[in-house]
């Protein structure tokens, strides 16, 4: 996409004489590439600009004059006319699509380049954020899915679609899991799921105030080396500043086995008598601010992670989980595991087909008696929607081991 | 007393929609063209997290988009952007070239406009924000309310304009937000309290769904049995009788004509315990949102009420669909514990042996009575 019209600074100027309340202002540009074997290669691309003005009433503006911002500003055009438009060299996106259905996969590559500007009483901070990912499904068995976090210049080597054909293969002959309790080994990455939706989904700063269950849990839970910690900074999308023009801080939630710290925005963080810990993000500029996640990971532990499975008698092993939910409320979260192995005598056995894990906040984190020395992030990729807002997020962790869990096959 | 109606700039929209219309003709060398202008106008309050005040929000969103034929009239291209601007609708469709794209909804011609081109809102977009602001201050359980009006415009080839405008308000109630909707301005039609009693025992084979929990699951099925390949003939469950009803006074989606212009009307999907039909061609491309191509989509689902039982003493009031892979799904019942029924769309569909209670509109587009679900076996 083409650069228009001119750079940032009008809006600048007009954001550093308006001296009124917070304004947040984004320019995104979305797009996202889709192809199949026999059918043509689509692509979509969507810009956005808008602005958001906090004031007594807050006021959500799609493509908003610069007078609608606080200043008179001839010739009176529209913000998106003025700002040079976000880069977004999604083209050899078209072609990687191309090559990989023409090679029997289905895929989808979805990316966006958001700048975004916020002003606080005439000081302007700017942050400029992009991302993609890419999904690669088999057609015969569409829940084996590579989802791999694509930067400027990748590639989709033949050895990593090679090994998805594989999986696919052996998937091709599994068996239904049983019901009930059991050990389970969450492959690298995958427990940065688990430690999302249990304890990040918990200490928002809004949902910690209303006294979430884990928020209200005061006694030691957890083995002592487990740390849970969220990073903005880090994995797939970071952001530099959040959407208040705060610079985010890395906070450790769970550490020692003890509850730590809370996720704040500035509405937030006045309530639990702190500071914003930059996590304030919006869906978009037509929605209010909320204490978001950015890249909640479990850190790396002091078990040698080859050592996990072999250690495990009877269990699974999941690989892949593919949705959540969570009540913070009631402490409970379940999860669509959509790629799983048995685990028999400390061995790998039989792929299993598709079927729900429940947890229970304390009791799972209660129950983790392994945590490997593989840290990984952004194997399980995916947005998070909370009160209608999706965000890109990210997840890390290590091999991790729960003595307990219930399958609902 | 606000009204919204009356102050909406209607004929300065129109006038826009017809200047992008004519930018869009030149920008594509006069191939037969398109333009859909939506303008949104919301205005809320939202509780502090203190729970003692509200905040007040107002949020105004105008998006176009534009379709027209391309490769000899065989193909439909699409764009949308922010805003009505036109130096940038000619940049965007001029980008369009480069963005392979087709689109699945046929685009109307010059010579079929609809017969009606005006539907608009029949009880107006009129309401007091003090009067919220007093309801919403009482009704403590509520943390946020929305009140919504969209005007739509559709310019299609030939020069024909259509103008649909629809009132909707909005709360999210209780701890774990549930959405409520209704259509209309009246905030007093929205109920203030939601019922989160989990009341699964034992492992009855019979499942009484409100319409809450009975909604999603509802629409969960429409996309899977009565979509562009409705699974027609299959059997089904006595209480399986649904129409999409676009011109349903309490539908929250849908109209006289669809997001293209064709006229719509109600269809039958399923009757007499067997799929009849699907959800295709003119008079069922709906838009999610300006951004997206119109495509064949549900408008409101409505859930037929003729032989409806009375509402038992035992229900189940939220349900998840969570789809495990295309022939397989779990369906979660919240509760302490929750209960979770292992299930697929062919088999869920024959399990819906009647309806009970009165019909209710939901947020999720459908309107419905309780739903039950016989031969249910829970884990």
């Amino acid at each position: 996409m083409g650069r228009v019209d001119g750079s940032d600074e009008p809006l600048r100027q007009v954001l550093a004489s308006a001296g009124h309340g917070p304004i947040f202002v984004e320019d995104r540009v979305q797009a996202s590439v889709s192809a199949a074997p026999g059918e043509p290669v689509e692509a979509r691309l969507l810009r956005v600009v808008g602005a958001a003005l906090d004031g007594e009433t807050a006021r959500h503006l799609s493509d908003p004059f610069l007078e609608d911002l606080g200043g008179p500003v001839r010739p009176r055009l529209p913000l998106s006319r003025v700002l040079s438009e976000p880069d977004l060299d999604y083209l050899p996106w078209l072609e990687l699509a191309r090559r990989l259905s023409e090679g029997g996969w289905r895929t989808r590559i979805v990316g966006f380049h958001q700048k975004v500007w916020v002003s606080i009483e005439g000081e302007v901070a700017h942050d400029d954020r992009s991302a993609c990912r890419i999904e690669i499904r088999g057609l015969d068995r569409p829940e084996v899915l590579l989802d791999l976090v694509l930067r400027p210049g990748d590639d989709v080597t033949p050895e990593v679609l090679g090994a998805v054909k594989e999986r696919a293969s052996r998937r091709s002959r599994a068996v239904g899991v049983e019901a009930g309790v059991g050990a389970c080994v969450l492959a690298p990455g995958v427990a940065g799921l688990m430690a999302h939706e249990l304890v990040g989904h918990a200490l928002e700063g809004d949902v910690a105030w209303a006294g979430s269950r884990l928020s209200r849990f005061d006694e030691p839970l957890g083995p002592r080396d487990l740390r849970v910690i969220d990073d903005p900074r880090r994995g797939r999308a970071p952001w530099r500043i959040d959407d208040e023009g705060t610079a985010p801080r890395p906070v450790t939630l769970l550490a020692s086995g003890r509850v730590g710290g809370r996720l704040l925005d500035r509405q937030t963080a006045r309530r639990h008598e702190a500071v914003s810990t930059g996590h304030g993000r919006r869906g978009s500029y037509l929605d209010p601010v909320l204490p978001r996640m950015g890249c909640t990971y479990i850190d790396r532990g002091t078990t040698a992670a080859a050592s996990i499975v072999p250690d495990t008698t009877r269990g699974i092993l999941v690989r892949r989980m593919a949705g959540a939910h969570t009540d913070p409320w009631r402490g409970r979260a379940a999860f669509v595991v959509t790629d799983a192995d048995r685990i028999e005598g400390g061995k790998v056995t039989d792929p299993l087909a598709p079927f729900v894990i429940e947890m229970d906040t304390i009791d799972a984190l209660a129950s983790i008696d392994r945590i490997g020395d593989d840290l990984t992030f952004d194997t399980c990729i995916g947005s998070c929607v909370r009160s209608g807002q999706p965000l890109a997020t990210s997840v890390g962790a290590p091999t991790v081991r729960l003595r307990v869990i219930r399958v609902i096959p | 007393m606000t009204d919204w109606a009356a102050s909406m700039g209607e004929e300065s929209l129109l006038s826009d929609a017809r200047s992008l219309w004519e930018r869009a003709r030149l920008a594509t060398r006069g191939r037969s063209v398109e333009v859909y202008v939506k303008h949104a106008r919301r205005w809320g309050l939202r509780r502090d997290p203190d729970r003692a005040s509200l905040h007040e929000h107002e949020v105004l969103e105008v998006g176009t988009a534009c379709r027209w034929t391309i490769d000899g009239e065989r193909a439909v291209a699409h764009v949308a952007m922010v805003g009505t601007d036109l130096g940038r609708l000619q940049h965007v469709i001029e980008s369009a070239s480069a963005v392979p794209r087709t689109d699945p909804a046929s685009l109307a011609t010059e010579a079929d406009p609809p017969e009606q081109r005006e539907d608009r809102e029949p009880a107006g977009a009129r309401f007091d924000p003090v009067e919220v602001r007093q309801w919403m201050s009482e009704a403590t359980s509520i943390s946020s309310v929305e009140l919504g009006l969209t005007t739509e415009i559709l310019v299609g080839p030939g020069g024909w304009r259509t103008l649909r405008t629809r009132a909707r308000s909005s709360a999210l109630i209780g701890r774990l937000p549930q959405l409520v909707a209704r259509r209309g301005f009246d905030v007093t039609h929205l109920p203030v309290a939601v019922d989160e009693r989990a009341e699964l025992v034992g492992s009855s084979p019979t499942l009484h769904l409100a319409p809450p929990a009975a909604a999603p699951l509802v629409m969960a099925l429409v996309h899977a049995a009565h979509s562009s390949r409705p699974w027609v003939g299959e059997e089904t469950g006595k209480g399986w009788d649904v129409q999409d009803q676009p011109a349903s006074p309490e539908g929250l989606a849908g109209g006289a004509f669809d997001d293209a212009g064709f006229p719509t009307e109600a269809r039958a999907l399923a009757a007499g315990g067997r799929v009849i039909a699907g959800l295709d061609g003119p008079g069922t491309y709906w838009r999610r949102s300006y951004r997206d191509a119109p495509l064949p989509l549900p408008s409101t689902i409505v859930v037929g009420a003729a032989d409806i039982r009375p509402a038992p003493a035992r229900v189940i009031h939220a349900c998840r669909v969570l789809p495990l892979d295309r022939e397989n799904w779990m369906l979660e019942l919240p509760g302490e514990p929750s209960r979770y029924v292992r299930t697929g769309p062919a088999e869920l569909l024959r399990s819906v042996r009647g309806v009970f209670g009165s019909p209710d509109p939901t947020p999720d587009g459908v309107v419905t009575p309780g739903l039950v679900l016989e031969r249910i076996v829970l884990r």
